[in-house]
């Protein structure tokens, strides 16, 4: 028969009544607690009996700490003397559990009660919810900067695009637990002031966890749109794995070994911060080493003035070949995307030895528009986006019919036309790049290619 | 609008105080508060805990002797005042409950 056991718990912090009826129905199972935790308790076995269980809060004790202070030390003298004995610690709560029938609480006074439990969540929860929704709210920001630059690019993104609503759904779960919080403290707080009495909290945190549930799952979802995302997160998450068992382990042993609350923490949070930023830093550079060299698509590698790049073999709807005769070796690539707003396929053909080639190659990008609501505010974004912030290439229009389109559009480098073109058909826009002027043949041979009508 | 620290003292903040009347170590005034009170108060450990340290930093006593975890207070010049202050609350209180139901006599 197992002594120990280990159950999922979600409790908030300051309930005390929930964890302590929780904690009394699992004495009367024959389970006592021995060690809480953020979301895994431990429990020992012991004799099942009715234990009378109670929950303190502690504020100058710390997650930190090698071993109780000195104050909790004397308060836990104080209580067993009201025959309290401690069962377990975690941070600033401590939880009590007597055998007698009817002992005096540990807490008589509620104005103090509500204040210690106060300062106890000004030190523990408080400063970590406000921490994520700072986050949360500068990740939107960051996201809103994101489709200010590149609108279209962010809207066929399924790693831009869908972290928004995961980003919000995670803040509004933060937030609905500080406003749940800030609530009962407010109402506790006058109720203690008003009438001595102290209001237990029962609440239901259902909600902020199908909220956070929710938001596990758009990263789910996100991962598994593309092997790359995949790849990144199942990567993302290993890492933040790692990171979480090497911050509880180095608190661990530095506790055990005795070490200062002060210096416990800095060391575990300069640990965290380095641990995080170098396996990131290694990640991103496998990652790049893993695209330039070992791409599972590549067909072989060519010399590039000097450097290594892949050879790709991708079908095209699309080629040189289509428009010219031309005898060369080519490298074809084709990079897609899309969300539930918008496809956005990229498609590269470039010549092996351009130097030698009188044509490099053809770029195209094809962007179906899967909402016609978004339709105008794509075409106005890709008609307005500059090349590197130079404000002096536009887009100018141009005659359609060649291009079977309703509308055409060359760009124009003070004044002068460019060969790239951006082509709007029902539902799809494609923007050419080609490394020669097209003729109005081959114009019409691009079209018909790509239209989809 | 909370009450304003120490402004009036509760039931339990006035008999701790009271029991520093003399030196008197923490674990001591919990059972002097029952005894003086015949059971009627009662001051858990958690709150007296508290209490003595919210006591201290407001000066309102002082620790007189450290032995080992056991600590010992007794009352300053500023507790005095906060217990007279508060006597004298309670007191206007009675002659104010006193001139209520003599009238309604």
């Amino acid at each position: 028969m197992k002594d120990v056991k280990y159950q999922l718990e979600t409790f908030a912090f300051y309930d005390k009544a929930a964890i302590e009826e929780k904690m009394s129905k699992m004495a009367s199972k024959g389970w006592l607690v021995e060690k809480p935790g953020n979301l895994i308790w431990r429990y020992r076995r012991i004799q099942p009996k009715d234990l009378n269980i109670t929950v303190t809060y502690f504020a100058d004790a710390s997650d930190f700490d090698p071993a109780p202070t000195e104050g909790q030390q004397i308060m836990e003298e104080y209580a067993s003397k009201d025959s309290w004995n401690i069962a377990a610690r975690w941070g600033q709560m401590q939880i009590f559990y007597s055998e007698e029938v009817d002992p005096t609480p540990i807490e008589t006074d509620a104005v103090v009660q509500v204040q210690n439990i106060h300062s106890s969540m000004k030190k523990n929860m408080l400063p970590t919810h406000f921490f994520l929704l700072a986050l949360c709210i500068f990740e939107l920001f960051f996201c809103g900067w994101q489709f200010n630059n590149d609108p279209v690019d962010f809207l066929s993104s399924p790693y831009s695009l869908y972290m928004v609503p995961m980003w919000i759904f995670t803040s509004l779960s933060v937030l609905l637990e500080i406003i749940l919080y800030y609530s009962w403290y407010k109402k506790a707080r006058r109720l203690a002031d008003e009438t001595g009495a102290f209001l237990n909290l029962r609440t239901n945190h259902a909600f902020s966890w199908v909220l956070l549930l929710i938001s596990l799952l758009i990263i789910l979802c996100t991962a598994v749109s593309s092997e790359q995302w995949l790849y990144g997160t199942v990567i993302w998450l290993v890492i933040t794995a790692i990171v979480i068992l090497f911050i509880f382990g180095i608190k661990w042993l530095l506790k055990k070994d005795g070490t200062s609350r002060g210096l416990n923490r800095f060391i575990t949070i300069l640990s965290a911060v380095l641990l995080t930023m170098g396996l990131s830093t290694i990640m991103m550079l496998t990652i790049l080493e893993y695209n330039s060299t070992e791409d599972d698509k590549a067909v072989g590698t060519y010399d590039f003035y000097g450097m290594a790049r892949n050879i790709y073999n991708d079908s095209l709807p699309l080629v040189v070949e289509d428009l010219m005769k031309i005898d060369t070796l080519w490298t074809k690539e084709a990079d897609d995307r899309e969300t539930f707003l918008l496809a956005r396929t990229e498609c590269y053909q470039r010549a092996l030895s351009p130097e030698e080639s009188p044509v490099y190659g053809i770029e195209y990008t094809i962007l179906d528009i899967k909402w016609n609501g978004i339709y105008s505010f794509c075409k106005d974004a890709l008609l307005n986006d500059h090349f590197g912030n130079n404000s002096e290439d536009c887009y100018l229009p141009i005659d359609a019919t060649l291009w079977d389109a309703s509308e055409a559009y060359r760009l124009h480098w003070c004044d002068a036309p460019l060969n790239t073109y951006l082509i709007c058909w029902e539902n799809r826009i494609v923007i050419y790049e080609f490394s020669w002027e097209p003729t109005p043949e081959q114009m019409e041979i691009a079209a018909q290619k790509l239209n989809i009508k | 609008m909370p009450r304003e620290k120490f402004r009036t003292l509760t039931e339990q903040m006035f008999y701790v105080l009271l029991c520093l009347n003399e030196e008197c170590c923490g674990m001591d005034i919990l059972d002097k508060v029952k005894t003086m009170t015949g059971g009627r108060v009662n001051v858990g450990s958690g709150t007296l805990y508290t209490l003595l340290e919210q006591f201290l930093e407001s000066k309102m006593i002082q620790e007189t002797k450290v032995e080992g975890r056991k600590r010992s207070y007794i009352l300053t010049e500023k507790g005095k005042e906060m217990l007279s202050a508060e006597y004298a609350r309670i007191q206007a209180q009675i002659q104010d409950y006193r001139a209520i139901f003599r009238e309604g006599k």
